[in-house]
């Protein structure tokens, strides 16, 4: 693993000294880029220029399309999702006076599947033609005091709507938006760049409700379904992918979920929670993950 | 006698003397030309000279270099423009142009040959057919400019005549006109006249027209032509820009005649006399400052500065920039450095080849080295360094002098290519030691923003050297200038290498660079302004402004005054004096029980409001009332006496008023009711040495200091128990007088301790005291801004005294009442601390849910307890000794007394009885105030307390220790120190050196080592026994200075062992003559930091046109900033983010995010600031300058690293590349564009080695260092409750950043919210403490802060609140109040968070903002709007959300505010701000009103009814 990233930084490093233009005499290394923009465009270096197999993991050279598709368990008893503590509202925030539950951890019972795992792309070299056809725009709802879905994935410079379906105002605070949502309305969101990994949602005035928003430029993102279970159809196949793997209540830095088992082994599964894999074409993978309470905190 | 041929003397004898003396004075005037000719300040210039041309040469090479690659470019570009075919439109274009005039003269009928087309169009066929880049079509190009030339030449040839016509005619009017006048005068008819000069003035009208015409007709041809020459000129231009760089260069290395040896002419012109014709840019200037004296004792005379003589590149900038020093001043020990030079892969192949010389070297590294050196002749320099090369990849740079390679030394230009070409392998990194920097005297000044540039304040020709620096300014040569070498070593190789020698005739050496700051306090009298400001971000002063704020700390001005004023007017420097006692006298004249109630009202005014000038003036008027009663005989019965005692009587004259009080408070904290704090035991121990029982403390050690005392030699007398006299040494009787003394001050201190009445918990507590409660409210209500305690690492403040320790002290009853007290109250017990009311008032718990569970905390009493709990141990040093005097002690005590009793009395027998037996009765009259307890006879009942009391009384007065505390009975007590204010100049032969060079010869240079025995006698004989040389550059320093007896030795021994300079002068000196400084606790660094800022103390302030005279703002800012420093308010909140300048590439930051801001709320840029933005330095970067803060972790609170991702990583992580997520507090200008504040933050390319961005500078923020503290905390403590809280939000839960305060809120309302505070944010986990400052201290924060974001002060006109505004805006829009309130009041908005009136939110107050029925008194209106229109923009952290969105096209809330977005922002803005008219409207007081009831009908006469 130590060997793979630090071909890459050579690379980068590379990239960058090409990128830097002529006219500069200065010694230091050239300034690195930091926005997705600019990333791109090194990105761009990296794909053409380079040399010998330290680019050749995110070079585009596969053809056809495959699947990804598994489960995430949780290794144990199911953990107790207590109530929030509604302290305001509780007419609108309550149902039948009983407050709703956490999603900081939501193991199913019976199948312990675990729900809300972010899995998704890093790096798309391209994206299958099935996704280019207009959806519907992604909706994060408010309802019962509660954000519904617990993690939305809007496409970078695609519209998404943020509705409020409770009879109170709401307000819906990530990254650099900050809008109040009056009730029964929607307001509009465009996330402009991507981001790597999901941003808290918040509602200031209901302070115990929190939600994540993951904008991405590929549309290579599955969240996990309530036993645990997501697809990835339509990767790029013939090609080194990097998946991130990500939950909310992971003990790894960055909420990156590392379960450290056997098929995660398997996997070269970084502490970053990060795997990497090579599909042929039309190739089905599944992989299962069974994940130890101790990824978790607060478990 | 006949005349003879004989002469009187003898002829030949009278030739040779004649020939001798003619020869004697022949040398000598040779001579006298000669040392003339050969004067120092010669050689430097010509040095300085030659090093001039080395540098214009060397820069003219680089730019050559540079520029080549650019420059081929151009041609070939520009070659290829001209060989380029011309748009038919374009030429068309002009035709048009032509044929129109054409015809429009035709029109005119203005005879004008029509233009010729024929050359033109047969040109223009020419190019068409020619093939692009062939000599035909560049050929036929310029024909065809040629023909266009020429046609508008015609055009300006037809302006010119018509123009010149036009003249003409203006004369003939002038003429007509003049005519006209005379025949006015001559009383003729000026009907001709006038018929002559309406004529002119109409052709003059017709001229004007068609001159305008002939003026567009060729400004329209002009225009076209330069259009088809646009990209051409433009080239052109580019290529006269890097030409005209080279020339300018080339005409300046012309210019200087560089070395006399490489220039035949100059070795003749540079002849004595010769060279008074021909400079060659050597010669004697001078800055004469005839306003800027200085001080020759019995006269000031203007100076006359010399210095840049020999300093010429002093004011040199570095190409590019106004400020960066151009030859940078490079400690020696940082100038050598390694690189890594990496052969390229062809070295191998190229030598192989064949010979090598310097262009092979230049070819491959791309280095090209000079044939000299810049200074040193033999030094192999570097010249020129090729962009993008092997050596540029190094780092080399031009005027490197390289040392060695691989370890080989280099010895010249060949050993340099036996290195890098004949030995180095390809690809194999060669080491290189370089060196860079120059030696004084041909650096520049490092702080050119601040000294000497063109730019700074002070500039060379308007303020010269030897104010700053002193030394002798009119002296040529190095040693008649008085420079003044930093450490001994320096001092030994300038004598060596220059002739320097000490010069003790003259007064004003120069500064050693280690105190040059000290000289800014002769025009910074202020002394705060030399802090770090916008302008100038890197600190001006830092040592001195350490020094000063020590100063400040330690309270040196308790005893020692710094006067600043001669006169209320007269400023003489920086002014450092204790407040008028007013508080003290208050007290203390409280405590006089025959006080009527009025005067204790006026009184405890006074003791809670000092400043309270009325109460002052009346207490006195009535207190000196009734000292006339007691001072005239009663004269009858009737006439009351007085009530108030005689000591009561004595203390009015102190509440007079004082011209220019000072204004600064006591350091130490009050001992009025020190009985009701500590005891005995605790007491006895802190007055002996009060490091032994808080090693941090601040409180100086007065008392154990022996290290200068013998304690061989038996001369001092005491007497034993049974009273007979023995001799004792020096060191014994001290200790044993010391301890008397130590004994007597813990006595007398506790018995006049005066009656305190503690505060008691509230009644309606219902939880005893929880340690685990108070040590989080410990940490969270801000104790913690100004105390360190063990159990809190991550933070230390010194503004009050570390509170590890406290349970030895204060855990005894009164101590606890004490402590509880204290933290409830602290004003209660002293109302001059610093220490603010934090309100510790009772908290009603309340559950998860927000409901009260009915049980009720005290956390004056929790705080108390954890501190009483979690305290360090401690065992006393010695044990603390029994309250009953043993006899051995008592005898001692009477020996002490006899010995203070011996001045008054002049007579040690009599001191003697009158110690043991009391002073008479009948003698009580003339004896001094502290005598007064030893009249009347003494008993062996009351001896030892008597002679307690008076020793302590003694003791206090010569230690000065009111001088930190108020102490009763002491409350007029003057400073008992020596005055400072001009101890910087202070005469050394007023000052006591006395035996110190022996102390420390015999005794080692910290004083700590036994003189050898036996040896004693001929040691104390050994003259300076200590080489300054044989110690490190500080102490070697300072020991050279104090042998040389001068002032900083002094002052620098005084400060290490203030009792040592009594070595061997205590056997003449009775005991209560003996030295009595105390010794500080100082570091090296902080002794050298108030050093620095005492000897800057000389009372030498120059013509007031020097003296820094701030602007109203920044005097508002300067006056505001004591009181901040004063507070501590930086301890709680950041004052100033921090500013991060570095450069980047261009490719670094992408576009700005997209926002849709109201246009109110957008920034608007200036086109300066944009290309400033996009200004590219020689490296091709652009600068950034970002204010705000890295985001932090919010485990750790530390700033987070993230990747290029903007994902976290480790520190420790060296494979990705770090970046800071850099949250803007202020919006920046970033490569052309806005980077908005509340947008995503942008990511800054962090530095390795250390904290900041990469490629520049992190300036560091001032204060919030609590809030940074709690910013992880909590958060973990929040999600206690609530594990979804939102860590960004946090920083609104803390005490917030005022960096715009003044633009915030309104300047009365501030005022009146730092005098009494409210509660304002209910989310913040504490509130803002009460201070207690007066009235003028509030104001100077207010007008601080307002100056500081530039905003209106003192007031500041309120129109939005004015009845007519209203008025206005409601016809506008009927109901505007009402509407405004239907969206506070809605269930979407406002109301979700905000309490108003009688309303109150209800949940947890992490939901909950300020109440908004105060906003119409804390806002200023267009914050207040630009706060509701889109609150991140202003705070990136608030949770508020943007209400109303910017919707131009379809605005919301129609059914509440009818209106646009715009219109219902401001619409809120108003009802906010008339908040209190809106409820003035809905209250009815008619009804409370009763009517009087009508009059009876007949009642005439009838009084009216009484109410």
């Amino acid at each position: 693993m130590e060997i793979v990233r630090s071909k890459y930084t050579i690379a980068l490093i590379t990239a960058l000294a090409l990128s830097a233009g002529a006219g500069c005499g200065s010694p230091d290394l050239p300034g690195p880029v930091a926005n997705a923009k600019s990333a791109k465009a090194i990105r761009e270096v990296l794909k053409t220029g380079g040399d010998e197999g330290a680019t050749a993991a995110t070079a585009a050279t596969g053809t056809g399309w495959a699947t990804l598709k598994g489960r995430f368990t949780f290794v144990g008893a199911p953990p107790q999702r207590p109530p929030y503590k509604v302290d305001k509202d509780h007419n609108i925030c309550t149902e039948g006076g009983r407050a709703p539950l956490e999603e900081k951890l939501i193991v199913q019972d019976g199948s312990n599947g675990i729900m809300n795992v972010a899995v998704y792309l890093r790096r798309a070299s391209r994206v299958h033609e099935s996704f280019q056809q207009t959806a519907a725009p992604v909706v994060l709802d408010q309802k019962v005091c509660v954000f519904l879905p617990h993690i939305v994935a809007p496409l970078a410079g695609k519209p998404m709507l943020i509705k409020n379906s409770d009879p109170t105002g709401h307000n819906a605070k990530f990254g650099s938006f900050n809008e109040t949502v009056a009730s029964g309305g929607t307001r509009e969101y465009l996330a402009q760049k991507e981001s790597a990994l999901p941003l808290g949602v918040s509602c200031s005035i209901h302070p115990w409700m929190t939600a994540y928003i993951l904008p991405r430029e590929n549309p290579y993102v599955a969240i996990t379904k309530e036993d645990g279970s997501f697809e990835l159809a339509n990767l790029p196949a013939g090609e080194e992918l990097e998946f991130q793997v990500w939950h909310e209540s992971s003990a790894g830095a960055s909420q990156a979920l590392v379960p450290n088992t056997p098929e995660t082994k398997e996997l070269n599964w970084s502490s970053r929670g990060r795997f990497k894999i090579k599909l042929q074409p039309d190739e089905v993978k599944e992989i299962q993950i069974s994940v130890p309470a101790t990824a978790f905190t607060g478990v | 006698m006949p005349a003879t041929e004989k002469t009187w003397r003898d002829q030949l004898k009278m030739h040779v003397i004649f020939g001798i003396t003619s020869l004697v004075m022949l040398v000598s005037t040779i001579w006298m030309l000669w040392k003339d000719h050969n004067r120092e300040w010669r050689k430097w210039q010509l040095a300085d000279r030659e090093r001039a041309h080395w540098t214009i040469e060397a820069q003219l090479e680089q730019t050559k270099a540079e520029s080549q690659g650019q420059l081929n470019t151009l041609y070939l570009q520009l070659s290829e423009v001209k060989r380029s075919k011309i748009e038919d439109a374009l030429i068309e274009n002009f035709r048009q142009i032509v044929q129109a005039e054409d015809a429009r003269l035709a029109e005119a009928g203005i005879e004008e040959k029509p233009v010729d087309f024929t050359d033109l169009n047969a040109a223009q066929a020419r190019l068409q057919s020619a093939e692009a880049g062939s000599d035909e079509a560049a050929d036929a190009r310029e024909a065809v400019l040629g023909e266009l030339a020429e046609i508008t030449n015609e055009a300006k040839r037809r302006e010119l005549a018509l123009t010149g016509q036009r003249k003409f005619m203006a004369a003939d009017l002038t003429a007509a006109v003049s005519l006209r006048g005379i025949a006015v005068g001559e009383g003729e008819s000026t009907e001709t006249h006038d018929a002559e000069i309406r004529k002119l003035t109409e052709e003059i009208a017709e001229q004007d027209v068609k001159v305008s015409n002939a003026k567009s007709y060729r400004l329209a041809l002009e225009s076209v032509v330069s259009e088809i020459q646009a990209t051409e000129n433009d080239l052109q231009k580019r290529v006269s820009s890097i030409e005209a760089d080279i020339a300018r260069l080339q005409t300046q290395l012309d210019q200087n005649p560089g070395r006399v040896l490489d220039n035949p002419l100059e070795t003749v012109v540079r002849w004595p006399i010769i060279d008074a014709f021909n400079t060659g840019g050597i010669k004697l200037e001078q800055i004469w400052l005839q306003d800027m004296k200085i001080n020759y004792n019995f006269s000031s005379v203007a100076r006359y500065d010399r210095c840049t003589n020999c300093h010429r590149a002093i004011d040199k900038t570095a190409p590019g920039s106004a400020t960066a020093p151009a030859y940078p001043a490079i400690p020696r020990d940082q100038r050598v450095r390694a690189l890594q030079l990496v052969p390229p892969a062809k070295v191998s192949e190229v030598v192989a080849a064949g010979k090598v010389d310097a262009s092979t070297m230049e070819a491959l590294y791309g280095l090209r080295l000079a044939n000299r050196g810049q200074v040193n002749v033999d030094d192999v320099t570097v010249q020129v360094v090729h962009p993008e090369s092997a050596a540029a990849k190094a780092g080399l740079e031009t005027g490197d002098v390289i040392v060695a390679i691989n370890g080989g030394q280099v010895q010249s230009a060949a050993d340099v290519r036996h290195y890098l070409l004949e030995l180095a392998e390809p690809n194999i990194p060669q080491g290189i030691d370089i060196r860079r920097g120059l030696d004084q005297p041909f650096t520049s000044h490092p702080r050119l923003d601040l000294f000497v540039g063109s730019t700074s304040p002070h500039k060379r020709g308007e303020m010269g050297c030897t104010i700053c620096h002193d030394g002798q300014g009119s002296a040529t040569e190095f040693k008649w200038t008085s420079h003044t070498p930093n450490d001994p070593a320096q001092a030994r190789e300038w004598a060596l290498n220059y002739g320097w020698f000490d010069n003790h005739h003259w007064i004003f050496p120069m500064t050693p660079a280690r105190f040059v700051e000290s000289n800014c306090l002769k025009c910074h009298h202020n002394v705060v302004e030399l802090e770090p400001s916008d302008r100038f971000p890197d600190p001006p002063a830092p040592k001195l402004m350490e020094g000063y704020h020590l100063v400040r700390e330690f309270g040196c001005y308790g005893c020692h005054e710094i006067t600043g004023f001669d006169g209320p007017q007269k400023r003489l420097g920086p002014d450092m004096r204790i407040e008028p006692n007013y508080y003290d006298v208050a007290k203390q004249i409280a405590s006089d029980p025959a006080l009527n109630a009025t005067e204790r009202e006026w009184a405890m005014t006074l003791v809670e409001r000092p400043e309270d000038n009325s109460a002052r003036e009346q207490l006195m008027r009535s207190i000196k009332q009734d000292a006339s009663l007691a001072a005239t005989q009663a004269p009858s019965p009737a006439q009351t006496t007085a009530r108030l005692t005689k000591e009561t009587h004595q203390l009015a004259d102190a509440l007079r008023e004082v011209e220019v009080p000072g204004s600064l408070r006591k350091v130490g904290p009050s001992l009025r009711h020190i009985g009701a704090k500590v005891n005995y035991d605790w007491l006895y121990h802190w007055i002996r040495r009060p490091a032994d029982f808080r090693p941090t403390t601040r409180m100086p050690q007065f008392f154990g200091h022996f290290e200068h005392l013998s304690d061989e030699k038996q001369e001092f007398p005491l007497h034993n128990e049974v009273g007979e006299v023995e001799m004792v040494t020096d060191l014994d009787y001290t200790k044993r007088f010391e301890h008397i003394e130590i004994r007597a001050l813990t006595e007398y201190l506790l018995k006049m301790s005066q009656r305190f009445d503690y505060l008691k918990p509230p009644t309606n507590i219902t939880e005893s005291a929880s340690p685990d409660r108070g040590r989080w409210l410990f940490e969270s209500r801000g104790c913690l801004a100004c105390h360190s305690h063990g159990e809190f690492p991550g933070i230390a403040s010194n503004q009050g005294p570390d509170l590890t320790r406290l349970a030895p002290k204060l855990n005894t009853p009164n101590g606890q009442q004490w402590l509880y007290s204290w933290l409830k109250q602290p004003n209660h017990y002293h109302s001059r601390t610093l220490m603010p009311n934090v309100y510790l008032e009772p908290i009603l718990e309340t559950d998860a849910t927000g409901a009260p569970t009915g049980r009720v905390t005290d956390p004056a009493a929790d705080i108390a307890a954890f501190l009483l709990g979690a305290s360090a141990p401690w065992q006393p040093e010695v044990p603390t000794p029994q309250q009953q005097l043993s006899p051995r002690e008592a005898r001692d005590l009477e020996d002490l007394t006899a010995v203070w009793l011996t001045p008054s009395f002049q007579s040690k027998r009599l001191a003697a009885e009158y110690a043991n037996k009391g002073i008479p009765e009948r003698i009580a009259g003339t004896v001094k105030v502290d005598e007064m307890v030893l009249v009347g006879s003494l008993t062996p009942e009351n001896r030892v307390e008597k002679q307690l009391e008076y020793v302590a009384r003694r003791s206090l007065s010569r230690y000065g220790c009111f001088g930190c505390h108020d102490i009763p009975g002491f409350e007029t007590a003057k400073p008992i120190g020596t005055p400072l204010a001009n101890w910087g100049r202070k005469d050394t032969s007023q000052l006591a050196f006395e035996n110190i060079g022996q102390f420390l010869a015999t005794h080692g240079i910290n004083g700590d080592q036994k003189p050898s025995a036996g040896h004693g006698e001929e040691a104390s004989h050994e003259e300076h026994g200590l080489d300054p040389g044989d110690f490190g550059p500080d102490t070697g320093y300072f020991l050279q200075s104090l042998l040389g007896h001068q002032r900083i030795g002094f002052l620098w021994q005084k400060l290490r062992m203030p009792r040592a300079y009594d070595y061997q002068a205590t056997v003449n000196k009775r005991y209560d003559e003996r030295l009595r400084m105390p010794k500080f606790p100082f570091s090296e660094s902080q002794r050298e930091a108030v050093m620095t800022f005492i000897l800057g103390l000389t009372s030498e302030a120059p013509d007031p046109k020097y003296v820094y005279k701030p602007t109203p703002r920044r005097e508002a800012i300067v006056k505001g900033r004591e009181v901040l420093d004063k507070y501590n308010c930086a301890g709680c909140h950041a004052l100033e983010l921090e500013r991060w300048n570095f450069a980047f590439e261009p490719s670094l930051f992408g576009e700005p995010s997209k926002t849709n801001d109201y246009p109110f709320v957008q920034p608007v840029l200036s086109p300066e600031q944009i290309a400033a933005s996009l200004a590219e330095d020689r490296r091709g970067m652009l600068q950034a300058h970002l204010y705000g803060m890295p985001a932090k972790n919010e485990t750790t609170g530390t700033p987070q690293i993230v990747d290029a991702d903007g994902v976290p990583i480790e520190p420790t992580d060296k494979s990705s590349l770090p970046f800071y997520k850099f949250t803007l507090y202020e919006h920046a200008v970033v490569n052309g564009a806005a980077r908005l504040v509340g947008e995503p933050d942008p990511l800054v390319p962090a530095s390795r080695s250390e904290y900041g961005p990469l490629n520049g500078v992190g300036h560091v923020g001032w204060g919030g260092d609590l809030a940074k503290y709690l910013y992880p905390r909590v958060i973990a403590k929040e999600r206690e409750t609530n594990p979804s809280a939102v860590a960004g939000e946090a920083w609104g839960w803390l005490p917030p950043p005022l960096h715009h305060e003044g633009s915030k809120v309104q300047a009365d309302w501030l005022h009146d919210f730092l005098m009494d505070p409210i509660a304002l944010r209910p989310a913040v986990v504490m509130r803002m403490p009460n201070f207690h400052m007066s009235s003028d201290e509030a104001s100077k924060l207010v007008n601080y802060f307002a100056a500081q974001s530039n905003a209106d002060f003192p007031y500041e006109y309120n129109s939005q609140r004015r009845s007519g505004y209203l008025a206005q805006r409601e016809a506008a829009h009927p109901r505007l109040l009402d509407d405004a309130m239907k969206i506070v009041t809605n269930n979407n908005y406002c109301v979700k968070c905000h309490s108003i009136g009688d309303y109150e939110v209800r949940g947890g107050v992490k939901a909950q903002g300020p109440r908004l029925d105060l906003a119409y008194q804390r806002f200023r209106p267009e914050y207040l709007r630009r706060w509701i229109a889109s609150p991140k923009r202003i705070l990136p952290y608030t949770a508020m959300p943007a209400n109303i969105p910017y919707d131009g096209n379809d605005p919301q809330l129609q059914r509440l505010f009818p209106g646009s977005s715009t219109e219902q922002v401001n619409g809120l803005v108003e009802l906010l701000l008339n908040f209190d008219e809106y409820a003035k409207r809905r209250t009815s007081v008619k009804g409370l009103v009763a009517e009087p009831p009508a009059a009876a009908p007949t009642g005439r006469g009838t009084p009216p009814p009484r109410p």
